[in-house]
């Protein structure tokens, strides 16, 4: 039987990277419900990450770290919208003095579906994801996604049917709670 | 009747976009609705498919987080800078000139990113700008982008190679051999990852390494020494072995151990050691030999196989050609 000593170090470092990697674009997403873009909500993220770091042998790896984890990406968050404030007087920003709790958990939760989406969309085949954002976001007919991307309308089909049949078994647990959350939503998207 | 054939076969994922768009045309709405009604689980399908439709409306920029990048990104900012003690400080400063003037002249080079290779006959020693020692067996070559050893580690490998990775916790060395990745932050390994052949194989000598699947950074199988682990491109499966054939990495030690070793894997092992093409004739392939080499030469070792099992070797331009009666 052989013996491997890993240090602790080793162990917060693949934590901590672990954690970064599963909850990073989740966290972008519900930042930028406060920060009102994904480059300034990344930047708030990552000064969540870097803190995280400055006080990794501090923080207590055992206890499951996302709720912690959004909850600074909240403030951090809130901090940002203060700071630019001063700034620039933008009326469109939610006033962290007004922030209530439900509105936090149903920012937290469609978060989660929105990063949940993105990354399924990202492990479709290149063609395949190119055919349904083209269909999708940019609203453009079969026809004329055939047209743009040299293939046939029928092709175009079967792309769409690949799409749809991933993306459902990607987001299959989800699409029990999904209605309930979007009709929440409806008047935020 | 051909209709009703048509509809329990019809595959309505991609007629339904058509429909939640407002594009397809009346027949096509027929053949959605007739298929809508030949069975209650179709209705749940049709359902799923409109919720997917809907859930993936808000998305008018997709794909702009790349984890892997803002990874790396995180992983540079938080590499430690050097504290200097102040009395230090005034030589830092004429040292940082001429730093900056040769740094300058380097930049250049970094730019355009650097490719290794190694000559079709015999392996090449380099070691790269983050310190690593890398030996490339024959015909092998890696290459890497500009900032190679300052904002991140990362090569691609086609053959084989063995590594001799220097440390640094901050920033991982990672390897991409086709789909799949080998991250370590210093240890020593073999990685066989040649184009042509589905399977790469990591061959680890000291510490330990991470490999993983390009698309599932998140799931990673830990290699300590003594194990090897393999990722079969074409069937993308991944196979981690507790143990570890010291013949994987005799190109680069010229140390090799057969132990009841059939000829065929014998041949294999010489050919790849050595860049010689070697044939072994049919009869003879599961014949099997026991013996240890250290430092030989291929004929030597060829002389050795030969009157052990009593075996003729003949040559046909540059390929030997091992023939025998059995055994």
């Amino acid at each position: 039987m052989r013996r491997v000593v890993v240090s602790r170090d080793t162990i917060i470092k693949q934590k901590f990277e672990v954690l970064f990697r599963e909850h990073f674009t989740g966290l972008c997403y519900f930042a930028r419900k406060y920060t009102g873009d994904l480059d300034s909500s990344k930047e708030v993220v990552h000064s969540v990450f870097i803190k995280l770091w400055e006080n990794r042998h501090a923080f207590d790896w055992e206890k499951p770290a996302k709720s912690y984890l959004f909850t600074s990406v909240y403030n951090r968050s809130l901090n940002y919208i203060r700071d630019k404030k001063r700034f620039i007087n933008r009326g469109d920003l939610t006033d962290p003095m007004h922030v209530d709790e439900a509105a936090y958990n149903d920012h937290l939760e469609t978060a989660e579906l929105e990063s949940l989406i993105a990354s399924s969309l990202q492990h479709l085949p290149e063609k395949c994801r190119k055919v349904f954002e083209m269909s999708r976001f940019e609203g453009k007919k079969y026809a004329e996604i055939a047209e743009h991307l040299d293939i046939s309308v029928k092709t175009v089909e079967t792309h769409m049917s690949k799409a749809l049949h991933i993306l459902k078994e990607a987001l299959k647990d989800y699409l029990m709670v999904v209605v309930l959350l979007m009709l929440k939503n409806m008047n935020r998207w | 009747m051909a209709m009703a054939t048509e509809n329990k076969h019809m595959d309505p994922a991609g007629l339904l976009p058509k429909i939640f768009s407002g594009e397809a045309t009346p027949q096509e709405e027929q053949l959605v609705h007739d298929w809508l009604v030949t069975d209650p689980s179709h209705q749940k399908e049709y359902d799923d498919f409109a919720k997917i439709w809907d859930i993936t409306a808000g998305f008018t920029e997709p794909g702009t987080i790349d984890v892997n990048a803002e990874w790396r990104k995180l992983m540079t900012t938080l590499t430690p800078a050097r504290k200097i003690s102040p009395r230090l400080m005034h030589i830092t400063r004429i040292a940082a000139a001429v730093v900056l003037v040769s740094a300058l002249a380097f930049y250049g080079l970094l730019q355009s990113g650097k490719q290794v290779n190694a000559p079709r006959s015999s392996t090449l020693a380099a070691t790269l700008p983050d310190g690593t020692r890398v030996t490339l067996n024959a015909g092998s070559r890696i290459s890497y982008k500009k900032g190679f050893g300052y904002s991140s580690r990362n090569l691609v490998l086609d053959g084989e190679a063995y590594f001799e990775v220097r440390k640094n916790e901050e920033l991982p060395f990672v390897i991409s051999a086709g789909e799949a990745r080998v991250k370590v932050t210093g240890t020593m390994f073999n990685v066989k990852a040649y184009k042509k052949k589905p399977e790469i194989k990591v061959s680890v000598s000291e510490g330990s390494v991470m490999l993983y699947k390009t698309q599932q950074p998140e799931v990673q199988t830990q290699l300590v020494a003594g194990e090897t682990g393999t990722f079969n491109n074409a069937l993308g499966v991944m196979k981690k072995y507790i143990s570890l054939n010291s013949n994987d990495i005799a190109w680069k030690t010229r140390i090799i151990d057969f132990k009841n070793t059939p000829l065929q894997e014998v041949a294999e092992i010489l050919t790849n050691t050595y860049h010689q093409p070697i044939n072994v004739d049919d009869a003879i392939l599961h014949c099997v030999i026991t013996v240890h080499f250290e430092n030989q030469e291929l004929d030597s070792i060829l002389g050795v196989l030969q009157s052990t099992l009593d075996l003729s070797i003949s040559t046909k331009g540059k390929r030997r050609i091992i023939s025998g009666k059995g055994c």
